[in-house]
């Protein structure tokens, strides 16, 4: 991204950003979609806790995405993700060892 | 549009620039191959030369026809008996009759598989053509009737690498595309204003900008629509699906395989006769004014089987249908999604999403705009990359830019290599081998000659001219190699033979015209330098 302009935040982060952005946003992404399926009820068709996370799964992306990408501050971006994807992940523990 | 700062706007320039350079040769090669493979059927038939247009599944005026309960019932005593659990009736590539026998298993790597026995049928004699056994699996994949529209889906879905590594790439590669699309929108400051404009005049790098703008402008709803689809197919493919039924389902796949599409009869094994299944094809017809494409008898021949039909969409509507009847009385049970067991948001969610990325819903209209809309998103990319590298003139970049010249034409003529490695083989039966060699020894060709020419302009120029010859080439190796002529065609109905042999034949004219008045590429090396040197 600094070919083409300084990006937001300045360019000592910049790396720290496509770390976030990148390869964490596609864990974070997958986290969620997973979680999703424990408290999304089946619905009439049984399907609903399975299919509305996997129609999902590339729009979370994209908002986890674009907010580190573009967000000024990036230490909050990267709580907010780490957070979310801690709750998520505390939903699937609580799933699988609480039975 | 939007209205973002300046640091902002600069970042998502710089996003879009990157994400389309980064995976932009391979996102070119899922475009340009998606374009094609939206017509996957109508390429099925057309390199097989199918001339028998009926539907064998469809209730048939002859009263003579062999009924298909009858020949079910005659090869039942063919097979295995542990294949007999359920049957599966459809159309193979040559228009005759599926008969697919066989049970589910899971296999080495935890995955729920058919495995049985399948016949073809020619209808009007009643005799079978052809006996396979294996996994649905392995017989689609030996299918040499379908080898070259296989291999072109191949491409398009997995770059025809293997499970899951492909559907993970180009799931990524759905991705960067949602990313360029995104902030294509986001970063437009003037987006009605470039929706209009094409400046005319002897800046050719400026023509073929605006020439991308409009195109990209235009294209976002769809290019969007294609990016969320396609990297959700990919994505479920390839560890979605596997994923949700640990999670939702204790990894019990076979659970999660009876909600998604199971029966709901309670298990009753006791033998019993059911209704001759032309009779619920009958009412099937009946209900929904369209004749199957597909036929599942679950538990053949016991008292809790089950009858499912899988119908195309309906006039007006957007998604297929699936009808349910009781295999042993005959009663009508209901409508269901393809997914799920009744209606619901997310069972209709996942029907949609097949329509909205192949296009299919109102038959050839939407998918000859599908294709054509495919085609801008594939112009999109490839000037995307060529405006990116025009605007710098980094040693760095020799190898991209060449690349990107290779590429740009040298796709088209690797798949054209594909095709004709099919006609030539088809008739040996080994279309299957040859097909991706063919597409290997193009594409080798086409690098092989841009290693030694070297200059991106003339590689772009002459490979163009070597995907003009193919397009030309292509549709009298079909007919020189034993398929159907034109007039033989039109005789027998099939309009899609002629069809596709004359958009190859304009393809490859529009080609010509195209370079009519100008022997200078579009994006000539002087333009580079001209670009870096900022005249």
């Amino acid at each position: 991204m600094h070919a083409m302009g300084k990006p937001v935040g300045g360019s000592r982060t910049l790396w720290w950003r496509v770390a976030l952005a990148g390869p964490w946003t596609l864990v974070a992404s997958v986290v969620v979609m997973a979680s999703l399926a424990t408290w999304v009820p089946p619905g009439a068709g049984r399907v609903d806790n399975i299919a509305i996370p996997l129609v999902l799964f590339p729009l979370i992306w994209a908002v986890l995405f674009f907010h580190a990408s573009l967000t000024r501050r990036l230490w909050r971006a990267a709580a907010v993700s780490v957070a979310l994807t801690a709750a998520c992940g505390l939903l699937l523990g609580v799933h699988f060892l609480g039975g | 549009m939007l209205a973002l700062d300046q640091e902002r706007t600069r970042t998502l320039v710089a996003i879009h620039g990157w994400s389309g350079i980064s995976l932009g040769v391979l996102l070119y090669a899922v475009v340009v191959t998606g374009t094609v493979a939206v017509f996957s059927e109508e390429i099925a038939h057309w390199s097989a030369g199918l001339v028998q247009t009926a539907n064998p599944l469809a209730p048939h005026p002859d009263a003579g026809r062999t009924p298909l309960q009858d020949i079910v019932d005659r090869l039942e005593g063919e097979v295995d008996p542990e294949y007999t659990d359920e049957v599966a009736l459809g159309r193979t590539t040559l228009g005759d009759l599926s008969v697919f026998f066989h049970k589910h298993r899971t296999n080495d790597d935890g995955v729920i598989e058919e495995v049985g026995t399948e016949f073809e049928v020619d209808l009007r004699s009643g005799e079978v053509v052809r006996r396979h056994d294996g996994t649905g699996l392995e017989l689609f994949e030996t299918d040499e009737d379908r080898a070259l529209s296989r291999f072109l889906v191949s491409v398009h879905t997995e770059l025809h690498l293997p499970r899951p590594w492909g559907l993970l790439l180009t799931g990524i590669l759905g991705l960067a595309m949602m990313v360029a699309v995104i902030s294509g929108i986001a970063m437009h400051r003037h987006l009605l204003k470039d929706l209009f404009t094409l400046r005319r005049g002897p800046n050719r790098v400026l023509a073929v900008k605006d020439a991308h703008t409009v195109a990209g402008s235009w294209g976002l709803p769809f290019a969007f629509l294609l990016a969320f689809t396609g990297s959700f197919f990919s994505f479920a493919g390839s560890f979605g699906l596997p994923l949700m039924a640990t999670v939702g389902f204790g990894g019990d796949q076979e659970a999660m395989f009876q909600a998604l599409v199971g029966s709901e009869a309670p298990e009753n094994p006791a033998a019993a006769t059911g209704v001759p299944v032309d009779d619920l094809v009958r009412d099937a017809v009946r209900r929904s004014g369209q004749a199957p494409d597909f036929i599942v008898v679950e538990h053949y021949g016991r008292a809790d089987a089950s009858v499912n039909f899988f119908l195309p969409a309906g006039d007006g509507e957007l998604t297929p249908r699936s009808l349910v009847y009781e295999g042993v009385t005959g009663a009508f049970v209901k409508e269901k999604p393809r997914l799920g067991q009744s209606h619901s948001v997310g069972s209709t969610l996942i029907d949609l999403m097949g329509p909205l990325h192949f296009g299919n819903f109102m038959g050839l209209f939407s998918k000859a705009i599908w294709a054509a809309l495919g085609f801008a998103m594939a112009y999109v990319t490839l000037t995307g990359m060529q405006m990116w590298l025009t605007r710098r003139a980094e040693r760095s970049l020799a190898a991209l830019r060449w690349s990107v010249a290779t590429i740009g034409f040298g796709l088209p003529v690797a798949l054209l290599g594909s095709a004709l490695a099919f006609f030539l083989s088809y008739g040996t039966g080994t279309a299957s081998f040859w097909t991706p060699i063919g597409f290997l020894v193009a594409a080798a060709a086409a690098l092989g000659y841009a290693a030694v020419v070297r200059t991106p302009g003339r590689v772009h120029e002459h490979l163009r001219v070597s995907a003009t010859a193919a397009c030309f080439l292509v549709p009298l190796v079909r007919m020189v190699a034993g398929g159907p002529a034109w007039d033989e065609a039109l005789a027998a109905g099939q309009g899609i033979i002629v069809t596709l042999d004359a958009l190859l034949v304009a393809s490859g004219a529009a080609l010509l015209w195209s370079r009519r008045g100008s022997r200078r590429p579009v994006f000539a090396d002087e333009d580079v330098e001209a670009a870096a040197a900022g005249t």
